[in-house]
Parts: structure tokens; C-alpha cells; sequence
């Protein structure tokens, strides 16, 4: 049985939908992310789960009972925000026995389970320290330690690295998975940031316009997008998106792109005419020189992150971004681009759907 | 002779020294960015070279000229802030060419150079409008039409970018490398963003505590760094830096540390000796030169732990602890790594990666 269950939920506020007829299942222990931009109905989701906000329609299970009517303090879950809320002027002991004297356990049945609690999250030696003296990490530790200390079925977290810079969020987020691992705990994770979701998540929502659009693992969401949002928001840098024509008969299917290159693929299900092709900067191959199915494309800049440069092209009247392995190039130089029919996402212009990943493979 | 020099700059606030002993050249033309942290003193740097503060200590020279006690409007400098104020009252277009005022550029010519950094910074619709209709980005943007209209001795830009979607960015980058290149301008560019440093700028200066840890260009910081500051501050995941001890058991030298043994290559050996390193030392290796193997490899011989793994798509990151040290190494992606799991790690130490222990220097090759 899912440890949570959503069936068919909805709000509207003020004449719009927040979120519409949206289902999903999370097993127990696993980590799922719901993301999507500002407004996509992410926060709302979860503000509906914990209880502070009542759905138009839909119910709301933990493991298979309705808890749609239960309170906030009822529902038996665990929720850490944005600025972790952490008592700065209590020592991190007093944080940690909070939750657990709220729920009136007795005091040495209390220390017990903070020492406890303390040695799983590595906050041992911090037990007396005082809140405003943590460090993010330490503060992001006694936060999620607070609130497992009440025993939550389901753990919910709302964004709650944005404030941190990104190295410090590069190794929390891989200190709380490992965590949630050895918890066992079921997650929600709500986030904007996509190299979050993928790189912490068994499961990630794509929500858009209080939908989701679609519900895959962390690799299928990268390499097989459903549709055209999903491939532009996943993936840093991001997708390009290139205009193509698409030619098909009963056989097979040429897409031809600016410049003179032509991609052959089987045939797919897709109307012939004007659609895109995505390619993963890391999929645009660079070659020497100018050579057959080589497109044409000047340097306009280098972003240069040491270990990697992000090329930026000029390519049909848009620039194209490509990940190589740094060189000496000079701005205005001529690069040769190649597109490999395996690499690349057909997106029906129409639709703004993928065209099926597997049956894009090139033909012989 | 440098556009500007500053020598040993210094200001206080209250007790805290905000620039501490700051000495640089900044040659005719160059491109120099200021990176650091937050409060690294990185804006208090711009607005000492402005003469929005006063300095208290050193000297302020651009152009040859001696500008430390100059009010700001006689220094020939021009600052874009962070905080962008447009006159509320002004339209697009006034505030574009209000620097020209004061100059005698011919009225067409002042429409003319307006209109085509309008253009170039796609504000063209709003040259007829007030501020106040403006969004956040379009006002950063006419703010910066503002700053370069009038290319002075010296542009200084702190942080112009920062709030901007991703696509203006790189086109304004594009836009300031292009006017760098064709102007010969000299610019002082003040920003957090280490990657946006290193693709900028001739030379990168680091700055911290008020003191500026390295400058170099962006190569040299990033395979060179003189301390440990710059070597983890430079590089998303930073370089892994790491104890050990250098040995020399029958005459081979290698770095030992707790579950690892690294030898030094023979062919290596003379170059480290000359160097007259101590026994307890650190090494540094950046995460991209880690080498991660599913198994035991001549490459890859030392076992660790597989703490995590970030599948990022187009690579993935690993975190791994090697006896009593956790190592961070950046591989390709769709690597059968998974965590939990052992893995085999390889590291080279190089000898320009070997660092004191105390005081966080790297030591200095041999002639």
C-alpha cells in the first residue's frame, strides 16, 4: 500500500486553479520531488497534504485513510520550511526536545530519544551549543532532527535550500538523502531547482499550471521528456531548441536542419513539416573541420567553469549552446557542430510533445 | 603605464577593516574582475576607486593622476551599482544620455550613440518611457546603457547581472566583452559568481577579508591557486584538498594518509625534493582528476566508499570517503556508480597542488 496517496485533488483560489484533479502515489521510504517554476501549484500541493490548506475536492490518504478532516497537529507530519525555524536562542537540546514535550513524553524518555536522535544526524557535540551559533549545515540538521523527533509518517520539505549558496546546497542535499536513506523515511521534496530534484529524488513530478506533467525517475526525466517544458526546464545548461524540417514516408524520416544537416531517422508518428529538435548541450558534437552533415556555427562565448566550458554559437539566429572540454578558442572562430540522430528530441511543433525517444534512431 | 594603480588601499568601518592593504595594476584596456563572497569588501573597493568613500590609507592613481582626494564627478570613473537608480522623472532615452550632458557631443550624435546601445541592450520600447513602467530587468538595463554611454577612463560594474534570466545574461556578457574589445575600455567587474569571472575577464582578483588573495587570469587561479581560500573558492565542486604525509621509504617518495598510500612517480621524484617539502603536508585534487572505477584498476587501486552520487545528466558528482577522508570527484554520467556501494579511486598528486598544512599556502615549485 502507498504510505501517501493523492486521488484527484483540486483548489481554486480566487477564480484560478492552483492545482487540478492532481493524483499521486508515493511508496513507503520514498524520496519523491514535485517540481516545477513559481505557481505551478507545488507549494499549494503540499500546503493541502500537512493541512493548512482544505481542497475543493479530492481526498488525501496515509497508508489508505482518508485524513482530509484530521488537523494540521493530527495528520502525524513532519514538515521543515525554507528558513528551518530553528530556536537560536535555545541550545540545540531544547530544540530537539521541543516537538517531543509538545506531545508530552516524559523527560528522561525525552533525553533518550534526543541522544538518539542526535547520533543519527551527527549533532552529538552540538547538544549544548545555542541555535544562532550553527552553521547551515548544522542548522538544516537540527531542523530535520526537531522534527523526526515526533516520528512523522511522511516527511515534507519545501524548498529547503534556497537560501544557501550553492556549495553549501551541494552537500546538504547529498547529507539528507543519505539520511533519508538510513531513515527509511518517506520524503516529499518541493523545489524549483531541477538539479535538486534529479540528483536527491527515486521519483520527480514536473508540476506546470497545478498539473503534473509528468511523474518519471530522475533518468527518463532527463533523457526521455514528455514534452517540450519538461525538456527545457531539466538539464544545466539548458536544451537547445532548433527549428527543423521534418519529411516522412512510410519508411523513414529526414529532419533537416539549419545549415545543411540532415538527420535520418525510421519513420516516427509525426506530421511532415516545420517542428524542433532538442539537443543536450552535451550531445553537440564538435568536429575539426568542415565535413559532411557538419554544421557551420561562429564563437560568440566562452563560459568557462574551469573543469568545463559552455560554448555559445551563433546558429539560426539563436545561440547554441555546446559543453566541451576546455581549449584555447578565440571569440569569432568557426566552430563545426554535428547532431547525432540518437542524441537529439524530436518536439512535434503542434503538441509540443517528444516524439517516443527509442524510435528515434538512426537509420542505416 | 596602468590605467589605474591602487596602492595600498585601505578602509575602516567602525573598527572593521573593509579593504585591507589593497595593491593592484590594472593595465590600459584590461578586463579585471573582482570575485568573492559576500562582504569580501568587493563594492567598498569600487566606491574607494569612485571616491564615494573615502580611502583611509593609500592611493588612488588612474590615468596617471594622483585621484585619492578628488570629489567622484572629477575622477572620470563610471560605477553601475547594484542598487540601479534611474531618474524617476527622466525617460529611458534622458536617462541613457544623461551622461553626455555635460559633454559637448552634437545633439544627432548623442541620438545616435543612445539608439544603438538601446538596440544592443533591447530597450529600444522603452526609450519613450518612465522608469517607473519599467520591470526590474529592463531597468538594470537601461542603467547600464547609462554607464557605458560615456566611456570614460574607467568602467566599473558591480554585479550588473545578478536578477537577470540566463539568455540576457549571456547576451549582455557578449555585450560587454564586445565593447571591452572594440573601445579598448578598462573595467573593473565586481561580482559573487566565480564562473562569470573566469569567462569575463583577462585576469580574475580574488578577493577576501578585505584582501586580495591571488590575481591571475582565469587559468592561473583556477591550476594554480596560492592558498587554500582561492583553490576552494575557484571550481564547483571546489578541489578536494586532503592530509598527508610525505614519506620516503627506500627511497621512493609518497603521500600517506589513512587508508590510502600514493607514490610519487620516479620520474617525479628529483622535482619534489627540490621543493624542500615538510613531512606533514596537504595535497589538492581537483574533483574532474579524480579517477572513479567499479573495480580495482592499476588506474584506480584504493578502495572507498560510495557516500552519494548526483546524476546531473551530463555528469554526475561522487562523493566517496577514502579512509578517514571524504573526496569529491566529478565523472561522466551513466557510470554504474551507485552509493553504498565500494568503488576504486585513483589520484595523482601534483606537485603544484602541495600545500602547508598551517597556513593554507601552496608551496612554491622549484626554480
Amino acid at each position: 500500500m502507498s504510505k501517501l496517496t493523492l486521488s484527484r485533488i483540486s483548489k481554486r483560489f480566487s477564480g484560478r486553479d492552483a492545482v487540478r484533479d492532481l493524483s499521486l502515489a508515493l511508496d513507503r521510504g520514498e524520496f519523491l520531488s514535485l517540481l516545477g517554476p513559481s505557481g505551478c501549484g507545488k507549494s499549494t500541493t503540499l500546503g493541502m497534504i500537512a493541512g493548512f490548506i482544505a481542497p475543493d475536492a479530492g481526498d488525501i490518504l496515509i497508508d489508505g485513510n482518508r485524513i482530509n478532516d484530521l488537523s494540521p497537529q493530527q495528520r502525524r507530519i513532519g514538515l521543515v520550511l525554507q528558513d528551518y525555524a530553528v530556536f537560536t536562542s535555545l541550545t540545540v537540546r531544547a530544540n530537539l526536545s521541543f516537538g517531543l514535550e509538545v506531545k508530552g513524553l516524559k523527560r528522561g524518555k525525552r533525553r533518550q530519544a534526543v541522544d538518539e536522535l542526535a547520533r543519527q544526524l551527527d549533532l552529538s557535540d552540538l547538544l549544548d551549543r545555542r541555535g544562532g551559533s550553527l552553521n547551515m549545515s548544522e542548522m538544516q540538521r537540527v531542523a530535520l532532527a526537531r522534527t523526526l523527533a515526533t516520528e512523522p509518517e511522511l516527511l515534507l520539505l519545501d524548498e529547503p535550500m534556497s537560501n544557501l549558496d550553492a556549495e553549501t546546497r551541494a552537500r546538504l542535499r547529498g547529507e539528507l538523502r543519505q539520511l533519508q536513506k538510513s531513515l527509511a523515511q518517506t520524503v516529499l521534496y518541493v523545489t524549483h531547482d531541477q538539479a535538486e530534484a534529479l540528483s536527491m529524488s527515486d521519483r520527480v513530478a514536473v508540476m506546470r499550471d497545478g498539473e503534473i506533467v509528468q511523474l518519471a525517475t530522475p533518468h527518463d526525466i532527463y533523457h526521455r521528456p514528455a514534452n517540450r517544458f519538461v525538456a527545457e526546464f531539466i538539464g544545466d545548461p539548458p536544451l537547445n531548441v532548433i527549428p527543423c524540417d521534418v519529411a516522412t514516408d512510410a519508411a523513414a524520416t529526414a529532419i533537416a536542419l539549419p545549415g545543411g544537416a540532415v538527420l535520418r531517422s525510421s519513420a516516427l508518428p509525426i506530421a511532415p513539416g516545420r517542428h524542433w529538435l532538442g539537443v543536450r548541450p552535451h550531445d553537440v558534437e564538435l568536429v575539426a573541420t568542415a565535413s559532411p552533415g557538419a554544421v557551420q556555427a561562429p564563437l560568440r562565448f566562452v563560459e568557462n567553469f574551469g573543469a568545463r566550458h559552455v560554448l555559445h554559437a551563433e546558429y539560426a539566429s539563436d545561440l547554441l549552446r555546446i559543453e566541451a572540454v576546455p581549449a584555447a578558442r578565440s571569440i569569432g572562430e568557426m566552430l563545426h557542430l554535428r547532431f547525432t540522430a540518437d542524441r537529439v528530441l524530436l518536439i512535434d511543433r503542434s503538441s509540443e510533445r517528444v516524439v517516443p525517444f527509442r524510435q528515434l534512431e538512426a537509420a542505416a | 603605464m596602468s590605467a589605474v594603480a591602487l596602492e595600498r588601499l585601505r578602509k575602516v568601518f567602525n573598527k572593521t577593516t573593509a579593504l585591507d592593504d589593497v595593491s593592484l595594476a590594472i593595465g590600459t584596456g584590461e578586463f579585471l574582475c573582482v570575485v568573492g563572497r559576500t562582504n569580501a569588501g568587493k563594492s567598498t573597493l569600487l566606491k574607494t576607486i569612485a571616491g564615494l568613500y573615502r580611502a583611509d590609507g593609500g592611493r588612488v592613481i588612474i590615468g596617471g593622476r594622483d585621484l585619492t582626494l578628488l570629489p567622484p564627478h572629477k575622477r572620470r570613473v563610471s560605477l553601475l551599482f547594484q542598487n540601479i537608480a534611474l531618474f524617476p522623472t527622466m525617460t529611458g532615452y534622458e536617462n541613457i544620455a544623461f551622461p553626455l550632458r555635460t559633454t559637448n557631443v552634437a545633439g544627432d550624435a548623442v541620438e545616435r550613440r543612445v539608439r544603438s546601445i538601446a538596440q544592443m541592450l533591447k530597450v529600444e520600447h522603452l526609450l519613450d518611457r518612465l522608469p517607473r513602467t519599467f520591470s526590474g530587468g529592463e531597468r538594470q538595463r537601461v542603467a547600464i546603457g547609462r554607464a557605458i554611454i560615456q566611456p570614460g577612463d574607467l568602467l566599473m560594474l558591480d554585479e550588473p547581472l545578478t536578477n537577470l534570466d540566463a539568455s540576457i545574461r549571456i547576451r549582455l556578457r557578449i555585450e560587454f566583452k564586445k565593447l571591452h574589445r572594440e573601445f579598448a575600455q578598462t573595467i573593473i567587474y565586481v561580482t559573487h559568481d566565480q564562473v562569470e569571472a573566469m569567462s569575463l575577464s583577462d585576469r580574475v582578483a580574488v578577493l577576501d577579508g578585505g584582501r586580495i588573495q591571488q590575481i591571475g587570469s582565469p587559468d592561473e587561479v583556477y591550476h594554480r591557486p596560492v592558498n587554500r581560500f582561492v583553490a576552494e573558492f575557484i571550481g564547483s565542486p571546489p578541489m578536494n584538498i586532503i592530509d598527508a604525509e610525505l614519506s620516503q621509504a627506500d627511497g621512493r617518495l609518497a603521500l600517506i594518509g589513512t587508508g590510502f598510500s600514493l607514490p610519487v612517480e620516479e620520474s617525479e621524484g628529483q622535482r619534489w625534493r627540490q621543493m624542500q617539502l615538510p613531512r606533514q603536508l596537504a595535497f589538492g585534487v581537483r574533483p574532474e582528476r579524480v579517477i572513479v572505477a567499479p573495480g580495482p584498476t592499476n588506474d584506480a587501486p584504493i578502495g572507498a566508499n560510495i557516500l552519494w552520487v548526483e546524476h546531473l545528466g551530463n555528469r554526475s558528482i561522487v562523493a566517496l570517503r577514502m579512509g578517514d577522508v571524504t573526496l569529491t570527484a566529478v565523472v561522466p554520467p551513466n557510470r554504474p556508480l551507485n552509493a553504498d556501494r565500494r568503488a576504486w579511486v585513483g589520484l595523482r598528486p601534483e606537485p603544484q597542488h602541495l600545500l602547508s598544512r598551517e597556513t593554507g599556502v601552496f608551496f612554491p615549485l622549484a626554480a
